[in-house]
C-alpha cells in the first residue's frame, strides 16, 4: 500500500514537470527576441474593411513560431509552436536560396509584362484575376546559425531581405517557369502548412 | 356653398405639405451617368480595353452565359439562393441608391455576405473590374478609394483628395495618372445612369470632364454622401465589412456592363449590341462560371481566362469564383422575387389603400410608392392629381397643388424607387367636406404628356360637421 501511494506520488510529480517543462518552453519563447527572427510572413487581407485583417507568422531561430489570424477570421488570435530542427533547416534553405535573396520585384514584373504582350499579340489567351492578396516575406539572412552570427557586427546582424508581392498564388500557377515565383510559393505554402500542425496552440489573451 | 379654395395659383390645399425630399432628389437628378472599369488592363497602351462575357465574338444578340456551383464544394447547398440572387440582380440591370444595409437581421454583425461578395465577383467574371484603386496598385487604407488609374511617367500615384476632403470625388488631383475609369461626359457622376451608354456619352479623357471636375468619380460611399446619396456604393468598388449587405447594383456598375453591351463600335443601338442573360445550370464544374469554396483566394477572387478579339476587346472564356472557408459567411436564405416587368404605383391615405372617412381636423397623410421594376431609369413624367369637391388640382415642380383644368406634370426624369414617400402630412381642417381622390401615375415616356400609363388612386372622403 505505501509502496503504492509512493508510486502514485512519483508519477504526479514526473506529471508535473513534464507539464512545467512544456510550459515554460512557450512560455520562455513567447517572450522571443525580436533580434531571433528569422523570417515574418504577412498576408495583407485588403478586400475585409477595416484594413489591418492581415495574417502574420513570425519564425525564430529557436524554431518558436507565432502566428496572428485576424479577428475577422474564423479563430481569430494567437497562436505558437516550435518547429523541429529539419522544418526549420529546410524552411531556412528555401529562404536563402539565391533566387529569393536576389529577388527583384521589378524585374520580374516586367518578364511577366512582356510574356503577357507576347500573348496577347499572339492572341493567345490570357488571364486575369481579381481581388489578389498582398504577401510581405522579410528575410533575415545573418541570423540563422550561430557560425553566421559570430564576428557580425550589429548592423550586418540586422540585414533585412523585403520581398512584396501580389497575388503569388495565382502567379505560381500561371507562370510556373519562373522560378523566383515558384520558391516564393514554395515558401508561402511551407508557411501556411503550419495551420495545419496539431501542435500549434492558442494564445490565451 | 363658399368656395374655400380660392381660384388662382395658390391654393390651400398643398400649404401645410411637408416638402418631401422625393422631388428634390428628382429635381436634382440629372439624367446623366457613370460606368466604370473593365478586367485585363495592365498597361498604358491598355487603358481603353473593354471586357466581355464569355461567348461574345463581336456579333450581337442575346449572350447567354452557364453559372454553376462545384458539386463538391463546401456549402454547394447554401449557396444555391445567394447565388441565383446574385444572377437575378446582373440579369436585371437595375441602378439602385441606399444599397448599403447595415441590420444584423439582414447579415449577422460578425459574418461576411456570401450574396454580396457572389454578386462582386461576378462582376469581375463578367469583365468589370473596380473602379477604385484597391489592392491591385499595392496601396493601403483609405487611397486604395481613389478612382482607378495607372501610374504615369512619374511611376508613382498622385493623391490628393482635393478641396471637397473625398477621395474618389470629381476634384481630386492626381497628377500624371492614367485615368482607368470612363465616365459621363456631361455630369461625371457615378449614381445615375445616362439614357445611352456608349463612347459618345462616355470617357476616359480627362479633357472630357465637366468643367471644374479635375478626374474620374468613382461609386464609393462617401462620394455618394458628398452627391446627396445616403448609404451607396458601388457593387465593384472593393471593400466589404463583416455585417454589410450591398445586394443590388448602382448607376456605375450598369452602366459598365452597358458600355460592354454596345460592342465592339461602342456604339449603342448598332448591330453588334448584345444582351446578357447569366443562366443557373446547377452544380457541374462544366459552365461558363463554376463558383467553389476551394481556398485558392485569401477571401474571394474571380479568375478569367480571355482573348483579344482586337487590340482593344477582350472576350472571357472562363471564369473560377474562389472562396476561402476561413471566415464566417452568411448564406441569403431568401429568393428574392425578380423585379416586376411594369412598374407598380401605389398611393396611400393614412396609410391606407383603400377608402377612408375622415372629420374635420384629423390627420391627413399622403403617400406615393413606386417600384420601378424593369424600367428602372426609364425616363418618365410623374403626375398627382387630385380631383377634390371643388375641382381638379395638381401638383407642380414646386410641390405645390395648383388649381388646374388641365395636366400639370409634377417632374420629369428617371424612374426610381420610392417607398412611403410622404407627399403631405397635414390635417383636414380647412378642406370642404366631400369626396377627394388622389392619383399617383408614372408614364412610360417623359413627353409632357399626361398618358398616366402606370397608375393608383386612393379616395378619402371629408365627413360634413
Amino acid at each position: 500500500m505505501k509502496a503504492f501511494v509512493w508510486f502514485q506520488i512519483c508519477i504526479c510529480v514526473l506529471l508535473a514537470l513534464f507539464f512545467i517543462q512544456s510550459l515554460q518552453a512557450f512560455q520562455g519563447n513567447a517572450a522571443s527576441n525580436p533580434e531571433d527572427l528569422l523570417v515574418s510572413y504577412t498576408e495583407k487581407n485588403k478586400l475585409v474593411q477595416p484594413s489591418g485583417q492581415d495574417i502574420k507568422i513570425s519564425v525564430y531561430r529557436d524554431g518558436y513560431v507565432l502566428i496572428v489570424l485576424p479577428e475577422a477570421m474564423r479563430g481569430g488570435g494567437l497562436y505558437h509552436t516550435v518547429l523541429e530542427q529539419e522544418k526549420l533547416d529546410a524552411l531556412w534553405t528555401l529562404l536563402t536560396d539565391n533566387e529569393i535573396l536576389a529577388f527583384d520585384a521589378q524585374a520580374v514584373r516586367e518578364m511577366i509584362k512582356k510574356e503577357r504582350r507576347l500573348m496577347k499579340e499572339s492572341r493567345a489567351v490570357v488571364t486575369s484575376v481579381s481581388d489578389k492578396t498582398e504577401i510581405i516575406i522579410e528575410i533575415y539572412p545573418n541570423r540563422y546559425s550561430s557560425q553566421e552570427l559570430e564576428g557580425l557586427a550589429d548592423e550586418d546582424h540586422d540585414v533585412i531581405r523585403h520581398i512584396v508581392w501580389t497575388g503569388l498564388r495565382w502567379d505560381a500557377e500561371q507562370y510556373p517557369h519562373i522560378e523566383s515565383i515558384r520558391l516564393l510559393s514554395e515558401i508561402q505554402r511551407e508557411l501556411l502548412s503550419i495551420f495545419d500542425r496539431d501542435d500549434l496552440q492558442p494564445i490565451a489573451p | 356653398m363658399t368656395s374655400i379654395l380660392p381660384e388662382k395659383k395658390q391654393s390651400n390645399f398643398p400649404q401645410k405639405f411637408a416638402l418631401s425630399i422625393f422631388f428634390p432628389v428628382l429635381l436634382l437628378w440629372i439624367p446623366t451617368g457613370e460606368t466604370g472599369v473593365f478586367e485585363f488592363i495592365n498597361d498604358e497602351d491598355e487603358v481603353d480595353i473593354i471586357t466581355h462575357p464569355t461567348g461574345y465574338n463581336g456579333a450581337g444578340g442575346e449572350l447567354v452565359v452557364t453559372v454553376a456551383i462545384e458539386p463538391l464544394s463546401l456549402h454547394a447547398d447554401e449557396m444555391e439562393i445567394p447565388v441565383k440572387n446574385a444572377i437575378n440582380t446582373w440579369n436585371q440591370l437595375i441602378p439602385t441608391t441606399g444599397n448599403i444595409q447595415i441590420d444584423d437581421n439582414i447579415v449577422p454583425f460578425r459574418m461576411f455576405d456570401f450574396e454580396s461578395v457572389a454578386l462582386h465577383e461576378l462582376g469581375h467574371c463578367i469583365g468589370l473590374a473596380h473602379p477604385n484603386l484597391a489592392t491591385e496598385s499595392g496601396l493601403d487604407g483609405e487611397n486604395k478609394n481613389y478612382t482607378s488609374a495607372i501610374s504615369g511617367a512619374n511611376n508613382a500615384f498622385d493623391l490628393d483628395r482635393g478641396v471637397d476632403g473625398v477621395i474618389g470625388s470629381g476634384d481630386d488631383v492626381r497628377g500624371d495618372d492614367i485615368n482607368l475609369h470612363w465616365f459621363n461626359k456631361e455630369n461625371n457622376n457615378p449614381f445615375l445612369l445616362a439614357e445611352v451608354v456608349d463612347q459618345t456619352t462616355y470617357s476616359l479623357s480627362l479633357d472630357d470632364l465637366p468643367s471644374g471636375h479635375r478626374f474620374a468619380a468613382n461609386g464609393d460611399r462617401l462620394v455618394s454622401l458628398l452627391l446627396g446619396f445616403e448609404n451607396t456604393e458601388a457593387v465593384m468598388q472593393q471593400g466589404i465589412t463583416s455585417g454589410e449587405a450591398r445586394r443590388t447594383l448602382v448607376a456605375d456598375d450598369v452602366a459598365t456592363l452597358r458600355l460592354a453591351m454596345s460592342g465592339l463600335d461602342r456604339l449603342e443601338g448598332t448591330l453588334d449590341d448584345y444582351t446578357l442573360t447569366l443562366q443557373y445550370v446547377g452544380r457541374t464544374d462544366d459552365a461558363d462560371i463554376v463558383l467553389n469554396f476551394d481556398n485558392k483566394a485569401a477571401f474571394a477572387a474571380c479568375r478569367i481566362t480571355g482573348t483579344f478579339l482586337n487590340d482593344k476587346h477582350v472576350a472571357i472564356q472562363q471564369g473560377n469564383i474562389s472562396f476561402n472557408t476561413g471566415f464566417a459567411w452568411f448564406f441569403n436564405p431568401v429568393l428574392t422575387p425578380p423585379a416586376p416587368e411594369q412598374p407598380v404605383v401605389s398611393v396611400l391615405v393614412n396609410d391606407q389603400d383603400q377608402s377612408i372617412e375622415l372629420q374635420s381636423g384629423d390627420r391627413l397623410t399622403l403617400k406615393v410608392g413606386l417600384n420601378p421594376g424593369m424600367k428602372s431609369g426609364s425616363q418618365t413624367d410623374y403626375w398627382v392629381r387630385a380631383m377634390t369637391p371643388v375641382g381638379e388640382f395638381w401638383l407642380d415642380s414646386r410641390l405645390q397643388f395648383i388649381r388646374s383644368d388641365t395636366p400639370v406634370r409634377a417632374h420629369g426624369g428617371p424612374m426610381i424607387a420610392l417607398a412611403g414617400f410622404s407627399i403631405l402630412d397635414s390635417t383636414t381642417a380647412g378642406l370642404p367636406a366631400g369626396t377627394y381622390t388622389v392619383t399617383f401615375a408614372v408614364d412610360d415616356n417623359r413627353d409632357q404628356v399626361f398618358d398616366e400609363t402606370y397608375q393608383q388612386s386612393v379616395s378619402f372622403t371629408i365627413l360634413p360637421r
